[in-house]
């Protein structure tokens, strides 16, 4: 019933929504929350906003619109960082941020904020891989397949969805935006981290090297890998992943989300996540050997406690469901 | 009282000069190694664009090494500082990286292989040869030369539930740990980022020993010394060139910053931290009077210097791209 609720209450919110991002799918105005990055939260939360220039927002759902409250600082770069508050008694749903006349929006992010009324102690949550094979003429045979893969995703009992990259078949703007608009026939929230394949494109797609996501007692931190070393030891990734690790570290799970663990995979960050605070658990692509290794394994990574959860190429529809509840992490059954 | 008065003073009015080889680049994939002139900001590009990574000078400070991406391959390219001139070591494995120049020069000592499997590889310049130092022990990570003969690393230790890495000392013929009561206590931690002292018998390195990651110093008579000693993570310590300070970064406050430390009063001293931006990458000029590191308070990562007491910091790129990883020039003969 609730999972019903949900798939309806998306479908009202976004269909007289006007499309997201830019004409061939950039971000645009709004940059943060998005559809492949949304916000978490409940009536009566707050959460982040990012910007590239201050305008009234509101978050529009099956009800109408509902002007935010948000408060705002400027970033050093000129762009705008704002904490928006949910109104008390908002519906629990799928929700679009809308920004400027409401009559007359700048821009909308569709599927941006999704506001809970309780976060379960159990529950599922879907990971797909490598949802773009990167085959010449898959383009449109592999967004069917991802499409079909969703709709098995939301039928599953799934509430999260972790999509951990190649996302695009040949890194191009336009495999993006497909890939974005297929995305969006998903009623779940979704989140995506892209595989080096989609970069350096993906930037203007998605735009954060890492973040953090809490959903109820747990935390998930969500990182690129748009180098050939995930993660290199250089750049600025790095403090942010240290960061958000100590951030999340009172989490009941801390779950890392990425497109591959590799033993390549700068050490300063295998350091953050693996021995100075161990992640819990590590969602990736392939596992250990890259993306030829068997998919069904799961395995930990070398440094210590950390499991590894590995999801198959999404080829085929298969994806890894994973139930977190307050005894393990482990394969939904 | 008057010689502290003239350094400030010194220090203050001069300007700092030199070369800093960096890298920068639209974005991460297409990073080239470049070489600015700190005086005139004139910058030269001589890396190769792809994923050029850890430049480090001969110490003659004429040529520069650094890892280069070649396909699915890290190798390591050679240039001359004025990128005129320039060579591909010739590697037996795929992966390589942290390339350090041996004090004479004459070699190269780099990680070869990923992770577990990583050998110590020492590459003769002169005769174009690659050999494997520190016998059959893989797992040998992040090579620094302690003088002609002998190399500093960190080797991966397999235990029975996890994976810890401990420090060694290479030669050509095979290694051997630190003994384990040179350490700060006994037990298996991760030590990182060891940096033997440019003029003592002295060891700088990070651990995570004690549940956090610290800066800790080796001494022959004092032992091990936690010189950071802070909740928040601190980590990547560097030497000044004279042996004095300790460079490094921390998030003791918030945002991950560069700090300096006296190693024999532990004095912790802010040369670049800000709740605008992180601050890191941390490169002291030869004179260490000055130091070079990466801000992206600015919204982009960018170079900065700035001197020992964080009176004077001066913008060094501001080209709105990807710029990381400073190297200064040592002091050399020739321009």
């Amino acid at each position: 019933m609730k999972r019903a609720g949900w798939v309806m209450l998306a479908v009202f919110a976004f269909a007289d929504v006007a499309a997201a991002r830019t004409a061939d799918g950039r971000l645009d105005m709004l940059i943060a929350p998005h559809n492949a990055a949304p916000a978490l939260t409940s009536p009566g939360g707050v959460f982040e906003i990012v910007a590239t220039k201050q305008e009234p927002l509101c978050l529009v759902g099956p009800l109408g619109a509902t002007p935010l409250d948000v408060t705002w600082k400027r970033m050093p770069d000129g762009r705008m960082r704002g904490q928006g508050s949910v109104p008390p008694g908002t519906p629990p749903g799928a929700y679009a941020l809308q920004s400027g006349d409401p009559q007359v929006p700048s821009d909308v992010n569709v599927r941006a904020v999704y506001v809970f009324d309780s976060f379960p102690e159990t529950y599922v949550l879907a990971h797909i891989g490598d949802a773009a094979p990167a085959s010449s003429n898959a383009g449109k045979a592999s967004l069917d397949g991802l499409r079909q893969t969703l709709t098995a995703v939301q039928a599953s009992g799934a509430v999260l969805v972790f999509i951990t990259g190649n996302v695009s078949t040949d890194g191009s703007s336009t495999s993006l935006a497909r890939f974005l608009e297929t995305l969006d026939t998903c009623a779940l929230p979704t989140f995506v981290a892209p595989g080096e394949r989609d970069y350096p494109a993906a930037a203007a797609y998605f735009r954060r090297d890492a973040y953090a996501v809490r959903f109820g007692q747990d935390g998930f931190l969500v990182f690129d890998t748009a180098d050939y070393p995930p993660a290199p030891d250089m750049g600025g990734q790095n403090g942010d992943i240290e960061r958000l690790r100590r951030a999340l570290k009172p989490c009941r799970w801390s779950i890392g989300v990425t497109f591959r663990y590799v033993l390549t995979m700068g050490m300063r960050t295998q350091l953050a996540l693996f021995v100075d605070a161990p992640l819990d658990g590590l969602l990736a692509t392939g596992n250990l050997a890259g993306p030829d290794a068997p998919p069904e394994s799961m395995r930990r990574v070398p440094w210590g406690s950390t499991l590894l959860l590995t999801a198959p190429s999404a080829e085929n529809g298969r994806f890894r469901l994973i139930q977190a509840s307050p005894v393990a992490l482990r394969s939904a059954p | 009282m008057v010689h502290a008065i003239v350094a400030i003073f010194v220090c203050l009015s001069a300007h700092p000069d030199g070369r800093i080889a960096f890298v920068s680049g639209p974005n991460r994939t297409e990073q080239s190694v470049c070489v600015v002139d700190v005086a005139t900001g004139e910058t030269v590009r001589v890396g190769a664009g792809q994923r050029d990574s850890a430049p480090t000078w001969s110490p003659d400070g004429q040529w520069i090494a650094f890892e280069s991406g070649s396909g699915a391959s890290q190798i390591i390219r050679v240039v001359r500082a004025d990128g005129t001139e320039g060579r591909v070591l010739a590697h037996t494995q795929s992966w390589n990286a942290s390339p350090r120049w041996s004090p004479d020069g004459t070699r190269l000592v780099y990680s070869s292989g990923p992770m577990s499997e990583s050998k110590i590889a020492v590459y003769d310049m002169k005769g174009d040869v690659e050999t494997m130092w520190g016998g059959d022990r893989a797992g040998l990570l992040r090579p620094v030369w302690v003088n002609n003969d002998t190399v500093v690393a960190l080797a991966v230790k397999r235990l029975a539930s996890a994976t810890a890495t401990e420090i060694v000392l290479a030669g050509p013929d095979g290694l051997s740990p630190l003994p384990e009561n040179a350490m700060p206590s006994k037990g298996e931690y991760a030590a990182w980022f060891a940096e033997p002292h440019p003029k003592a018998f002295s060891l700088l390195f990070e651990t995570n020993d004690g549940g956090d990651r610290e800066i800790y110093v080796i001494a022959l008579k004092r032992g091990a010394l936690n010189i950071s000693n802070h909740r928040a993570a601190d980590w990547a310590p560097r030497w000044s060139p004279d042996g004095r300070w300790v460079a490094f970064e921390s998030f003791r406050d918030g945002r991950r910053g560069v700090y300096r430390v006296n190693p024999d009063t532990v004095l912790v001293q802010p040369l670049a931290v800000s709740q605008d931006g992180d601050h890191w990458a941390p490169a002291w000029s030869p004179n260490s009077q000055w130091i070079a590191f990466v801000s992206d308070r600015s919204g982009t990562p960018e170079l900065y210097v700035t001197d020992l007491h964080a009176k004077q910091t001066i913008p060094i790129t501001a080209n709105g791209q990807f710029n990381d990883m400073p190297a200064w020039r040592p002091r050399g003969k020739g321009k």
